[in-house]
């Protein structure tokens, strides 16, 4: 065993240990040195540190658990450690205030040298931030990016799948332990991030999510990233906390403005305003980070094009109007009807409803929830 | 001296003839009664005791033995006082044998003489009818109930007679048989078509805007389809609901005597409306008891479900009804009826209804606008998971009612009355008529299986459009038949006997909203 491993056992052992905090475990190590010392240090010398709560805690965690029993069974449950000393613990990291003592990894670690953009957002997203979501990751995703969220509903969850559906590495910065899947619903994604990316998490295994472990994880997603993109925000929002941090550790921040009515758009519009740079498309942000040169071309997708299955020459004046008529905020039937009434058109209902049809099985519009809107890469296209 | 008297029970919505047996001897002062009674039934001797007297009638100190059979049926409510009363006269020699023969009766007493109204008439005339008496008396507020069925009084036909009094019904059947038609003639079978609507006429031209919203109410009405509507508070849902009797087609007179029936079985039939046209709305509230809407109770009683027979039944707020109380309605869904079995023995009611459903998509009204809506998704999706598949697969239309906009509620363009949606509606309802003649079916809504293919025979052109709809959206058989038998509708509307491509892409308009609201 190298003497790297056996310092991970350590430093796994010492973080193993629940409610210590990062800051606790760092001034541990600087008396200490390494983390096999922290481990055989007097019992007087833990209290003098981290003071009686504290100290308590390692003091049981010595008579309990042995360092090769704790590290052992993370390997067999298939989770990897990294610690600060450690030569693979990213570099990122240990640049910002406040980094993670170690952490708790599935699937493997970003690597460093490939640029990373955090997206972050609500998690209650409209429609447009699903659609946008989707857009950048992919379009950052198809140029290498890797991109760091939270594995969370909504535009976290959205812009990880969209980054692995475009072939890039995605990584998910957890608020709780590394083998729980919160929320439930993200389980696909989990799966897929552990074996194109991974999933990581500074608290101890088993760890259940709590609102007061989010926060604190916020800021290892900009940590890890060299650029922050937010997608939908309100006003208040633990997203804008996310932001404060990113600023602190010195990412850059861009936003997707948004209309000045939408709550949703609020707190990205007023990033703008405060200096964020706008984000409309993925390679705005490649260029402003100067990424170009670094990056390899995309695989042209201009050949396949927009996968619409007609072609808009080939339709029905009336469908045609439908057709102008939606974006991808999506509107009711109704809607629909109402809005071509006012245009002049006279068609009946079963008309009408035959042109969406059209439209639907012909690839231009969806259907969510009863309510038709313009397909997303169309939308955008526009 | 024995006598006895012919009078009606009623289990469920069917009903039976009973006999009260009377044996006046003498002996022991005593009265006795038998035959399976509830209590209602046992205190008839009081109630009957009192009351001859009230109508000066003297009873010597006799022994009196009644008995009411058939033994095994157990008899329940105060129907049984006037019979027994009439019965013990007989015994007594006060009113002749023979003026009883053929002779239904059927009241109960009040301790003056009077007699009062009971529930259950219309079937018990019925079956009166049917058994070929020639006589039915009946307390005068139920007479006009009674006399549906004898529309041509007097001629060879079945005489209901309404009594008021102890003292009328004695007197009446003292007298002579020639004297008896101007002592209280036979009510006069009423027109059919007595019972109107109640009050206001709802209209559909009283709603602006909803196009697709009132054209899918339109093809339910149609095909007897169950309708899921669904919005934001305050789009109109409710007030379309409350349209809906407006357009569907009257009762035919069979229709009408089932609705009239379990309507007098439940004791709801209004005095002088006693035969419904109209097909019934009802609209229960969401803390509705399962009892009070499956029907039940000591003494079973229709629910809310059986009183929509033919009807309509409204269930406002799905969603914040009781889980158990919506499960009930998968077997009247399926079955068209209702079976409920108590301690007092096994009922069936019928409940063939077109269920109309208003929701909100969540629990504040508003999504999928996530910029009005609040709820996190788990709220979302535990509040249409309140609804369970087998409620839902049975609802072959949903539609979507967006909020109404200030301009459409201001309009004052002349809408589509309810009169021309009617005309439309009953045009294929007889379309249907005519294709399910000789069959057990009545509406496409009901078609199941292999007789969708009989049915509904697609052209390859549909055909192949199916396919596509069926694989680019990813259907399950069952909405794919949904479509179907929707397109079947539509095109009967048409007046189209070939379904066409038009049909189904509308039909498909209205399918169940699959990936957003029940994943």
């Amino acid at each position: 065993m190298t003497k790297n491993e056996r310092e991970k056992q350590y430093a796994c052992w010492l973080d193993s240990i629940r409610f210590l905090s990062a800051a606790g475990k760092y001034k541990l190590l600087e008396t200490a040195k390494t983390a096999e010392n922290i481990y055989r240090m007097s019992e007087g010398d833990i209290l003098f540190l981290l003071g009686a709560k504290d100290s308590g805690r390692v003091k049981q965690a010595k008579k309990e658990q042995s360092p090769d029993r704790v590290y052992e069974m993370l390997q067999k449950a298939g989770i990897n450690y990294t610690f600060c000393n450690a030569d693979d613990f990213p570099q990122k990291l240990l640049q910002i205030p406040d980094p993670p003592f170690g952490l708790f990894y599935r699937g493997s670690l970003p690597d460093g040298e490939v640029p990373a953009v955090a997206v972050i957002g609500a998690r209650k997203c409209s429609e447009y931030g699903h659609c946008m979501a989707g857009a950048l990751a992919q379009g950052l995703g198809k140029r290498g990016i890797n991109i760091i969220s939270g594995m969370a509903l909504g535009i976290d969850g959205i812009s990880q799948r969209a980054a692995l559906d475009a072939g890039a590495r995605s990584y998910g910065v957890l608020g709780c332990g590394v083998d729980v899947v919160y929320p439930k619903s993200n389980r696909p994604l989990y799966e897929r991030l552990t074996v194109c990316g991974g999933v990581l998490s500074e608290y101890p295994v088993g760890t259940e999510p709590k609102p007061m472990l989010f926060p604190p994880r916020n800021r290892i997603i900009s940590g890890l990233a060299d650029a922050v993109l937010v997608v939908e925000a309100r006003e208040k929002s633990g997203t804008l906390i996310t932001v404060d941090m990113a600023l602190e550790q010195g990412r850059e921040v861009y936003a997707v403005p948004g209309r000045c009515t939408d709550n949703l758009s609020r707190g990205c519009n007023l990033l703008l305003r405060q200096g964020a740079s706008a984000a409309l498309c993925a390679e705005d942000i490649i260029n402003d980070m100067g990424w170009d040169k670094v990056l390899t071309n995309a695989q042209d997708d201009k050949k396949k094009g927009v996968s619409s299955y007609i072609n808009v020459k080939d339709l029905t004046p009336l469908s045609r109007a439908i057709c102008g008529l939606l974006d991808i905020l999506p509107v009711t039937q109704d809607t629909i009807i109402m809005l071509l009434r006012e245009q002049g058109y006279t068609e009946t209902v079963a008309d009408i409803c035959k042109g969406l049809m059209e439209l639907e099985l012909g690839g231009m519009i969806e259907r969510t929830g009863g309510q038709y809107k313009l397909r997303d890469d169309i939308a955008l296209k526009h | 001296m024995y006598s006895s008297v012919i009078t009606g029970a009623v289990t469920g919505i069917e009903s039976t003839l009973c006999m009260v047996e009377t044996d006046v001897a003498k002996g022991m002062p005593g009265f006795e009664m038998v035959g399976q009674l509830g209590n209602e039934v046992r205190e008839a001797r009081e109630r009957v005791k009192v009351a001859l007297k009230n109508a000066m009638v003297e009873i010597p100190a006799i022994h009196l033995t009644v008995s009411i059979s058939p033994a095994d049926l157990r008899k329940e409510g105060a129907s049984y006082d006037l019979p027994i009363a009439v019965g013990i006269l007989v015994g007594l020699g006060v009113i002749p044998k023979e003026s009883v023969s053929g002779t239904l009766i059927i009241g109960e007493l009040g301790l003056n003489g009077e007699i009062k109204p009971v529930r259950g008439v219309l079937p018990i005339v019925g079956c009166a009818k049917d058994s070929g008496l020639r006589r039915c008396i009946v307390p005068k507020e139920n007479v006009s109930e009674g006399a549906v069925l004898c529309k041509e009084a007097g001629e060879g036909g079945m005489e209901v007679i309404g009594v008021s009094t102890l003292q009328e019904a004695i007197g009446y059947l003292k007298a002579d048989e020639e004297k008896k038609a101007s002592l209280i003639p036979p009510a006069a079978g009423m027109a059919y078509g007595c019972l109107g609507t109640d009050g206001q006429i709802l209209d559909f031209a009283d709603i602006n805007g909803q196009e697709s919203v009132k054209r899918a109410v339109e093809i339910a009405a149609a095909g007897f389809h169950h309708i899921l509507m669904i919005g934001p508070p305050g789009s109109g849902k409710t007030m379309i609901a409350k349209r809906i009797p407006s357009i569907l087609p009257d009762l035919s007179t069979t229709e009408g005597l089932e609705v009239s029936t379990i309507y007098s079985v439940a004791g709801m039939l209004e005095n002088g409306r006693p035969f419904i046209t109209k097909r019934p709305f009802m609209a229960p509230h969401h803390t509705i008891s399962e009892q009070a809407l499956a029907g039940g109770g000591r003494i079973p009683k229709p629910g809310i479900i059986s009183l929509a027979h033919r009807g309509v039944l409204f269930m406002d707020e799905l969603p914040e009804f009781r889980r158990s109380t919506l499960e009930i309605l998968r077997q009247p869904l399926e079955d068209k009826k209702i079976h409920i079995a108590r301690t007092r023995g096994n009922f069936i009611y019928p409940a063939d209804f077109m269920l109309v459903a208003a929701m909100n998509p969540c629990p504040c009204g508003y999504f999928p606008n996530r910029n009005q809506c609040s709820c996190s998704e788990g709220e979302v999706k535990r509040y249409l998971s309140k609804i369970s598949g087998p409620i839902l697969d049975r609802i072959d239309i949903t539609v979507e009612a967006p909020k109404v906009d200030i301009k459409q509620l201001s309009a004052n363009g002349a809408n589509e009355g309810s009169a021309d949606i009617k005309a439309r509606v009953i045009g294929a309802r007889n379309r249907q008529l005519e294709r399910y003649q000789g069959t057990k079916y009545h509406f496409n809504a009901e078609l199941a299986g292999g007789d969708i293919k009989r049915f509904c025979p697609l052209g390859a052109k549909e055909q192949e459009l199916m396919e596509q709809i069926f694989t680019r959206m990813n259907l399950s058989a069952r909405a794919y038949h949904k479509i179907i038998k929707v397109a079947r509708t539509i095109a009967d509307l048409e007046g189209v006997e070939q379904i066409g491509c038009g049909h189904l892409s509308e039909a498909a308009c209205y399918r169940m909203n699959d990936t957003k609201y029940w994943s």
